[in-house]
């Protein structure tokens, strides 16, 4: 009977190739979508998990009330807090502190290099994490100072294959360290990151005290006991900064190790993590778009059914029962999901690489491939054959025999509304996408182009590290030598990422309670130039000002505005006096308002220096500079970047969801039109004889084409209808997150339903032009 | 009218060729009867698709009302088609999602008649089938004979020089049959041309002229007593 069955199955496929085709092509690349999206929400959700102790790790964090309500978390706390929380509270078993001091030069003889994930940490950390030590002492590694743990790659750079342990690593071109362990490479799964850990008795070394309550810089992280419960802890520990800061505004809560990367959203501290809103979405569309492709298989097959009406009543003629024939549609239905799942699998391989540049992670295809994938691949081949085939072997089953061999049965008449609706599902879903990619496509390119109150164009910017900070007055003036070279300033943060907030609560005129937050950049006399930000009134800082530069201050007209000052010039300002007032420029990205800024003159604090080039040969500018500066700075590698490219990183999260949104765009409308191809060649079919008797009266080609397309018309209209009010809902929501946004017009909208139809009207065009110009004695022939 | 000179079809699957009709002389004068005879699978319908210029033949020629239609592209057989002739058929081919009216009303449409003339013309037609009561039926609601009038109605609404048609009383019992081909017999003493495919040798006799097709060749003319009296 299954040979029986299969030979049937196998016949079908093979005297309705186009019919077969869709319907697998569409279920595979159902399942491709739907298996690639999986692939990157396991991975999202794994993070952190392959810690033994993943379950009992929490991460301390602060929760500040703000004076105007609401409320700011972050995750750096004073380093006084972890070995405090441990003695007092015996649920806590362990404590580590993590501190991350940015980048750092590493030498060992002439192999020198920039590393930038350096961290130094508590003894516990890697007792307390699982970070896997291939070599040393776990309880020791760390417990000395001038230790340094690496992890493997980070060894074979400076050693290569001679044996690490024991030997000393230069930091800083200063101190010597000794390797006292070595760690398999830190998982990209992990939210915790670095290629160097320090013990954090050497902070000091850094500038950091390792025991004060007043600076917020470490991450705190505890191990709980077994059977804790971590919500009645997080009670008893909430108000423990309140004594020994004197306020009472910053709580503390616990947040779970494994929520750290999805759950962070909140938490200002500079890392880009994932989200959980993300993940949900896009899990959400990954079942959409293979639903859609089962809806596609379950549209066919089922108008299709007439065509096996007759086989189905004569086996029920000869005595098959309604259960066995829906056995055997089930069966032809699994069969060409698992024909799918191989096309499926191979457009996953073909596909990881986009996936993987756009989502930056690094999954590979042996995933699928190992034996512990072939259960879920099993299962979700059967859970797609059974959903795209139930309704079909159902609906077709129910055939009376008699009915049948009178040709009775009206070719796929029944479950005809349902049908047009699933087909209205997936053009409403598919036009939502279009809405949301051109919306993000029109937004981000607004920020581009958006005037931002300073010339960001041609600026190179170059970290100062080490002593070069002090010796920045001359490197300056060695670069401005440089014919190139338009100007150049020295300064604490870049525009746009000015990462200082200021709180203001002193200056004349000042009512009581007032208070100004701005942001804050430290910089030069040559900022303005550099960057080309206008000056409103006054002057900026000048050497030959007269008097001290620091006890100055520059402000911007919206800090003026917030101030309420209507002559600030010579007025103090929190011990400074304001000398100028320049032009509102942005100092943090698009997605704030600009806001107050205020800019003082502190040399020790720079981190940068901006060199504006002048337009014309750039690369030629850059090499007499590079020049320039191993002369000024030989113990410092030329490392730079350009000030526009670091702006458009701003965006870098949005940018990546643009592309993920475009892809599942192409998808959806891959599968949709997919499924409009089928219903469109069973509808030419079913109305074959009609289309022949109409040319046979005379219609015309064209008036042929125009009547079949009326009905998808009138489907993408409906869609529409469906569509537009979630897009322009979805669509305001992620606009929220910019301060400055293009409003949303009627005209994107109208775009995207127009894309679609145009779509579906040139799937379509494909069999109502070949049913229009098809010989009508054909369509009537065998009548 | 109708003009033909060594008419030949030949029907080409995968590998057979099958001849369907082989040198073909038949012309038809206006305002004649003629009925075409033979066993199944004689060629009868292939002749009539290719006079009703549903098809074009393989080889020869083929005058209608003066214009050589042999080589014409599906467009031309189309404009020339739908001016000129109406088509009766056994299974009477109307279409299932429009009314009585509406099938009838079909060929105006395609002709660009006024809404207003369409009307009337339909109706007139329909009062002449005694189809009134049964306009706003569906061709499912109809007996056979009531739904073979709508279909000579629609062949006649647009008053075509031509009807063909191809054994219009192959599915319906005697007294619709009668009834269908006493319609047709009026319409013939009206001055209409009419050639038609039947079985029936009663029904034959209708015709001025009967012409016996065998294997794809014209066997014999016979000219009709009656009309020679």
């Amino acid at each position: 009977m299954l040979s029986n069955y299969l030979k049937t199955a196998w016949r079908t496929i093979r005297r309705h190739p186009g019919y077969s085709l869709i319907n697998v092509f569409g279920l595979a690349v159902g399942l491709a979508s739907c298996i690639t999206i999986l692939l990157w929400v396991r991975d999202e959700v794994s993070y952190d998990r392959f810690h033994v102790n993943a379950g009992s790790i929490h991460r301390v964090i602060a929760q500040a009330r703000e004076p105007g309500g609401g409320s700011e978390s972050f995750a750096v706390l004073p380093p006084s807090l972890g070995p405090a929380l441990k003695a007092e509270f015996p649920e806590i078993l362990q404590s580590a502190r993590h501190l991350y001091v940015g980048q750092q030069i590493v030498s060992r003889g002439e192999k020198r290099f920039y590393e930038k994930k350096v961290s130094l940490v508590d003894p516990d950390f890697l007792r307390m994490f699982s970070f896997p030590l291939r070599r040393g002492d776990a309880l020791t590694a760390l417990s000395i100072p001038h230790a340094v743990v690496l992890t493997e790659s980070a060894a074979a750079k400076y050693f290569g294959s001679e044996e690490p342990l024991g030997k000393a690593l230069r930091l800083n071109n200063r101190s010597d360290c000794v390797v006292s362990g070595i760690l398999a490479d830190i998982p990209a799964q992990s939210h915790l990151s670095f290629d160097i850990l320090l013990p954090l008795q050497d902070a000091g070394d850094f500038g950091f005290p390792t025991e004060t309550w007043e600076r917020f810089s470490y991450e705190t992280y505890v191990l709980l006991s077994p059977r804790t419960d971590a919500r009645r802890l997080q009670g008893k520990i909430s108000s423990r900064l309140h004594q020994p800061l004197g306020n009472s505004n910053i709580n503390l809560r616990l947040q779970p190790l494994t929520d750290i990367h999805l759950r962070s959203a909140s938490i200002d501290e500079g890392e880009v993590r994932g989200d959980i809103d993300t993940v949900l979405l896009f899990s959400l569309l990954a079942v959409f778009i293979l639903l859609m492709a089962c809806i596609n298989y379950l549209n066919l097959t089922t108008a299709q059914g007439g065509a096996r009406a007759k086989e189905i009543g004569l086996r029920k003629v000869n005595g098959a029962k309604r259960r066995e024939i829906i056995v055997q549609f089930l069966g032809e239905s699994v069969l060409q999901a698992a024909l799918a799942m191989i096309i499926a699998l191979a457009l996953v391989v073909l596909s990881l690489p986009l996936l993987n540049s756009l989502s930056g992670k690094a999954i590979g295809a042996g995933v699928l491939f190992v034996p512990s994938a072939w259960l879920p691949l099993l299962g979700f081949l059967l859970a797609t054959g059974l959903l795209a085939g139930i309704y079909p072997a159902w609906y077709l089953s129910h055939f009376t025999p008699a009915a049948v061999l009178k040709g009775k049965i009206a070719l796929g008449a029944g479950g005809s509304r349902f049908r047009k609706l699933l087909v209205v599902f997936q053009f409403s879903l598919t036009i939502l996408l279009i809405v949301a990619s051109v919306g993000i496509y029109r937004q981000l390119r607004f920020l581009r182009t958006r005037a931002v109150g300073f010339d960001k164009e041609q600026v190179l910017m170059v970290p100062l590290r080490g002593d070069l900070v002090r010796r920045v007055e001359p490197l300056k003036a060695e670069i401005l030598r440089n014919s190139s070279v338009a100007s150049a300033s020295a300064a604490s943060d870049p525009v746009m990422m000015f990462g200082t907030t200021m709180i203001m609560d002193d200056w004349e005129g000042r009512k009581p309670g007032e208070e100004m937050k701005c942001s804050m950049v430290r910089c030069d006399e040559d900022f303005l130039k550099t960057h080309g930000i206008e000056m409103a009134q006054g002057r900026f800082f000048s050497k030959d000002m007269g008097g001290n530069l620091e006890g100055k201050i520059v402000i911007s007209e919206s800090a003026v505005r917030a101030l309420g000052l209507v002559s600030p010039l010579g007025k103090r300002l929190d011990r400074r006096e304001i000398v100028g007032v320049v032009r509102d420029f942005h100092a943090r990205s698009l997605h704030s308002a600009i806001g107050p800024v205020a800019l003082v003159y502190d040399p020790g604090k720079f981190a940068y220096l901006f060199v504006k080039i002048k337009p014309g040969n750039t690369a030629e500018a850059l090499a007499t500079l590079a020049g320039t500066w191993k002369r000024a700075a030989p113990d410092h590698p030329f490392d730079f970047s350009f000030l526009d490219q670091q702006i458009d990183k701003l965006y870098r999260a949005d940018r990546k969801l643009a592309g993920v949104v475009n892809g599942f765009t192409l998808l959806a409308l891959l599968v949709a039109n997919l499924g409009l191809l089928g219903m469109a060649s069973y509808m030419t079919d079913r109305r074959w004889k009609e289309i022949g008797i109409r040319k046979v009266l005379g219609a015309s080609m064209p008036q042929i084409v125009v009547m079949l397309s009326r009905e998808f018309i009138q489907w993408v209209a409906l869609a529409t209808i469906l569509a537009w009010p979630a897009a322009l809902f979805l669509l305001r929501q992620w606009l929220q997150a910019f301060a400055y946004r293009l409003p949303v017009g009627i005209g994107i909208f109208v775009l995207s339903s127009l894309l679609a139809l145009l779509l579906a009207l040139a799937t379509v065009s494909y069999h109502s032009i070949r049913a229009a110009r098809a010989n009508p004695v054909d369509s009537l022939r065998y009548e | 009218m109708i003009q033909t000179k060594n008419l030949k079809k030949i029907y080409t699957t995968e590998e057979v060729e099958t001849s369907a009709l082989n040198q073909i002389n038949l012309s038809v004068k206006e305002s004649e009867f003629v009925a075409v005879m033979g066993p199944s699978g004689c060629g009868k319908s292939t002749l009539l698709n290719i006079l009703g210029l549903l098809d074009n033949p393989s080889e020869g020629e083929y005058q209608f009302l003066g214009h050589e239609v042999s080589r014409y592209s599906e467009r031309q057989r189309a404009h020339l088609r739908k001016a000129n002739i109406g088509f009766v058929f056994q299974s009477f081919n109307l279409i299932d999602e429009l009314t009585v009216f509406e099938n009838i009303e079909l060929p105006l449409l395609y002709l660009k008649v006024g809404s207003g003339e369409r009307k009337k013309k339909v109706l007139e037609v329909m009062e002449r089938m005694q189809l009134i009561p049964r306009k706003n039926h569906f061709p499912q609601q109809l007996s056979g004979g009531q739904q073979q009038r709508v279909a000579v109605a629609r062949a006649l609404v647009a008053r075509p020089k031509l009807i063909l048609a191809d054994e219009p009383t192959g599915n319906l019992d005697s007294a619709n049959g009668d009834e269908v081909m006493n319609l047709l017999s009026q319409l013939h003493d009206e001055g209409t041309t009419i050639v038609m495919v039947t079985h029936s040798p009663a029904y034959a006799e209708y015709a001025q002229r009967v012409v016996h097709l065998f294997d794809g060749h014209i066997v014999t003319e016979n000219f009709n007593q009656k009309f020679h009296v």
